[in-house]
């Protein structure tokens, strides 16, 4: 027996800094969140098959030397380029050609709003693309390139001073009903331009496949070609479960990233191993900073604020860091899914602050044998600051919108 | 402190007019093998009551089944997992319960010579400490060794009363580092790999402190017959606060702190002896949270209200083993083997199955070894474990045992 207890003993205390050390991802497992992190930058650029480095940029860059995970990026086939900016109010490409040949490319952007002003030049000298004036969400461009002269695309839209966002989240086995609340969000793009207060885009919080298998992701991102509005992403759970490949950052790029509407900054947080990759961890003083934005929303799958029971991130230390950092920064709301239902937690005390945490994981996954309540969340921006209230789809043969049992503990929304 | 500083100058007087442990005796073959058998009813001469270890199990299994059955009903009809949903606790709990039965009966009808008490069998010990490992695999990432230190006195009264007070604390030995794994930061140094920076660093700390009470009920109930023999029962309390510090340093040279004080004032439990090895212990309440955090360079926290913070469970089935080939003529040695849900994500350890991440708690699978030279007081106890979760892993353990503390008692029937 001497043996045994001895070898177990040198295995524990053996260090495993002395095994074979490796760069993070180096193997490839993107099921975990760091990893994740590697595939949301790597998918935010490209190098063509005819050698043109196709990168996202962020507002501020000043060159092409590097890029920033605030898109996807996709060689379709050979020469054609499609591009998924992550936010909904703009964008910014670099395109580098490798050598001075001449280089054309045929540029697809999607998840652009239809009045998004898109601008392509050297830098310097952007200009103005005419806008087809559709209403689609996708436009097309075709780009020369000579010399070796780098080509910026860029992207802006217009800022109302009064306006909407509509979250979701958790469509899982339910694309269907999820089809029905984009069909709907035309009818409230249009109740919104009527109130004064434009929809300016949809946060889908995670969980819009149940396996995380390619035709479910497919799936969903042909019903967002269907969305009057942009909409940008952030993975859950169930997005990332059992996916050896980034499916999650392959259909829809970046799953953790920052971008203003307006007057509101906007940080959307991967979440979906029940915690976040530790980088991310590092980075959220500068993802959570405002600054000159007036209002702050954070929206991510897991519900941070772990309440009484099994929700939560995994590590309630990374609970209490993250929700402390958004008390430093002033959140107005902090938007989540994974739990099926619509709850309001409208000042939760973390320190010396509080916190107005909404969950809406309303996007058609299965709500038990309760009435379901599938729809968005609509966050309004105006005068008075921001205010928040439950839009229901409801399914076919159930009761009209806010009627029915369980409607206490929701906040319908009572105007169009 | 005083209190503890107090009990300890009591313990380390106590060897004098404590109670060592009575030698376990030595091995009569000659008993008949049906002593105590492996299912059926048995009276273990010097202990009380009777025991059915089959029915105390059977019940156990149905109880636990409930339990699982009910979570998961519960989570499949609500899909909610929602404030006051208890599903995730009771599938746990109820997985310990059923396992544990399962696999006790198993050990029972493997005895050989049937389900007799296991002398000097190992329990929490006095002085502990608990060495889990670190390492990282990721090029320029480090994760510390966690070390951890605790003091459980044990004082009895009688066979009726047990009190455990206890004060630990656990941290690791040095700072955690992680990179910041984005490809466009990469640099590069002539014949390395490539090389992302630090962008954070952590350094944990975790100080515990609280007692464990438990009174033994008398079978089953006062005035109640005992003709089911289901095994000895105990009410068990153990009030404890616990303080963790996360120290962070967050892409910034200037750190941050979080700080968590977690309550629990009202953990209340049961032991259930199924059969003279074999225990199932069910630990519940609620906690009482206090949030702290500091701004960026400041160690100053900002500290809110208590607020009801997640409700806290643990069960665990354990099977004493008696080691008797491996013990001599001047030692003793023992064994226990220990299963655990602990339904808590304070420590950074889940069980995640599939897309199920972070509604459970973590699982504990261990081992305790006892070594005593024989009539000796102080008796040595080594475990190894492994938290079978996401973030969690194997560790060790080596502790003392000091005897007990005996308060004088006064008419307290056994």
């Amino acid at each position: 027996m001497r043996p045994l207890p001895l070898i177990a003993l040198a295995l524990l205390l053996s260090p495993l800094q002395s095994c074979a050390s490796h760069p993070e991802c180096a193997l490839g497992e993107y099921e975990s969140a760091e990893c994740r992190v590697v595939a949301e930058n790597h998918y935010a650029r490209v190098l063509t098959s005819h050698g043109v480095e196709v990168r996202f940029q962020a507002d501020d860059a000043v060159d092409a030397s590097s890029w920033d995970a605030l898109g996807l990026v996709q060689e379709v086939e050979s020469g054609v380029v499609r591009l998924r900016p992550a936010a909904l109010m703009g964008f910014r490409v670099s395109f580098v050609p490798r050598d001075t040949e001449r280089r054309s490319l045929h540029v697809i952007v999607d998840n652009i709003a239809p009045d998004m002003l898109v601008s392509l030049g050297p830098d310097g000298q952007l200009q103005p693309q005419p806008n087809p004036g559709d209403g689609l969400l996708r436009r097309e461009f075709d780009l020369v390139m000579v010399d070796g002269a780098t080509i910026w695309m860029r992207g802006a839209r217009p800022c109302p001073p009064a306006y909407r966002i509509a979250v979701a989240a958790d469509i899982q086995t339910n694309p269907l009903q999820f089809e029905r609340i984009l069909q709907d969000l035309h009818q409230q793009v249009d109740d919104a331009e009527a109130a004064g207060e434009p929809l300016l885009g949809l946060l889908l919080l995670g969980d819009l496949a149940e396996e995380a298998a390619d035709d479910e992701f497919l799936r969903i991102d042909e019903l967002l070609v269907s969305s009057p509005v942009p909409v940008s992403v952030t993975a859950g759970n169930h997005d990332k479960a059992g996916d050896e490949f980034a499916r999650f950052n392959r259909y829809f790029g970046p799953g953790t990233f920052a971008f203003d509407v307006c007057r509101t900054h906007v940080v959307l947080m991967d979440t979906a191993d029940g915690a976040i990759a530790p980088s991310i961890e590092a980075r959220l003083p500068q993802l959570f900073d405002k600054g000159s934005m007036e209002h702050l929303i954070f929206g991510t799958h897991y519900v941070i604020y772990p309440d009484r029971t099994g929700q939560g991130l995994r590590d309630e230390d990374q609970s209490w860091y993250i929700l402390g950092e958004l008390v430093r920064a002033g959140v107005d709301r902090l938007m989540t899914g994974h739990a099926h239902y619509w709850k309001e937690y409208p000042a939760i005390t973390i320190g010396d602050g509080t916190i107005h945490e909404i969950i809406t994981g309303t996007g058609g996954a299965s709500q038990g044998e309760g009435h379901p309540r599938y729809g968005v969340t609509r966050l309004s921006f105006n005068d008075e600051g921001v205010d928040s209230c439950f839009h229901e789809v409801p399914v076919p043969g159930t009761e009209q919108p806010g009627q029915g049992p369980t409607t206490d503990t929701i906040d319908f929304c009572t105007t169009d | 402190m005083r209190p503890m500083v107090l009990l300890l100058a009591l313990l380390l007087a106590a060897p004098a007019q404590a109670q060592a442990p009575p030698s376990p005796p030595p091995l009569d073959l000659s008993l008949p093998a049906k002593t105590c058998p492996q299912i059926e009813r048995c009276c273990v001469a010097g202990t009380q009551p009777c025991w059915h270890p089959g029915l105390s199990r059977a019940l156990l299994a149905a109880g636990a089944g409930a339990a699982l059955g009910g979570g998961l009903l519960g989570f499949e009809s609500g899909d909610s997992l929602g404030t006051g949903d208890p599903y995730a606790q009771m599938v746990g709990t109820g997985l310990i319960g059923l396992v544990g039965a399962g696999v006790g009966t198993l050990l029972g009808l493997l005895s050989p010579r049937g389900e007799t008490a296991v002398e000097d069998r190992p329990g929490r010990p006095t002085f502990r400490l608990k060495l889990s490992p670190g390492g990282s695999s990721t090029l320029d990432e480090a994760a510390p060794y966690g070390l951890a230190l605790s003091f459980d006195p044990t004082i009895t009264a009688g066979d009726v009363f047990q009190l455990q007070p206890s004060v630990g604390a656990s941290f690791g030995l040095g700072t955690s580092a992680d990179v910041d794994p984005r490809p466009q930061l990469q640099a590069f140094r002539q014949g390395q790999d490539a090389l992302f920076p630090v962008t954070l660093t952590r350094s944990r700390l975790k100080v515990a402190a609280g007692a464990e009470m438990a009174w033994k009920l008398p079978y089953p109930l006062p005035g109640v017959a005992r003709p089911a023999s289901a095994g000895r029962f105990e009410i068990r309390y153990r009030p404890t606060v616990e303080v963790r510090r996360v120290t962070r340093h967050p892409g910034t040279a200037q750190e941050q702190v979080t700080e968590h004080v977690a309550l629990y004032p009202a953990l209340l439990g049961f032991r259930w002896h199924t059969s003279p090895r074999q225990r199932f212990t069910f630990f519940a309440g609620p906690r009482v949270d206090w949030i702290g955090f500091s701004d960026p360079g400041s160690t100053e926290l900002r500290r809110g209200p208590p607020v009801l913070g997640g409700f806290y469970a643990e069960a665990w089935y354990q099977v004493d083993v008696p080691l008797t080939p491996l013990a001599t003529t001047k030692t003793s040695v023992s064994g226990r083997f220990n299963l655990g849900y602990v339904h808590s994500k304070l420590d950074g350890e889940a069980f995640d199955l599939g897309a199920i991440i972070g509604f459970f708690g973590p699982v504990n699978v261990s081992w305790d070894l006892r070594i005593r030279r024989r009539d000796a007081p102080v008796a040595l106890q080594i475990g190894a474990g492994i938290w079978l979760t996401e973030g969690g892993g194997p560790y060790i353990e080596v502790a003392l045992v000091t005897p007990d503390i005996a308060l004088p008692t006064r008419g307290v029937a056994p």
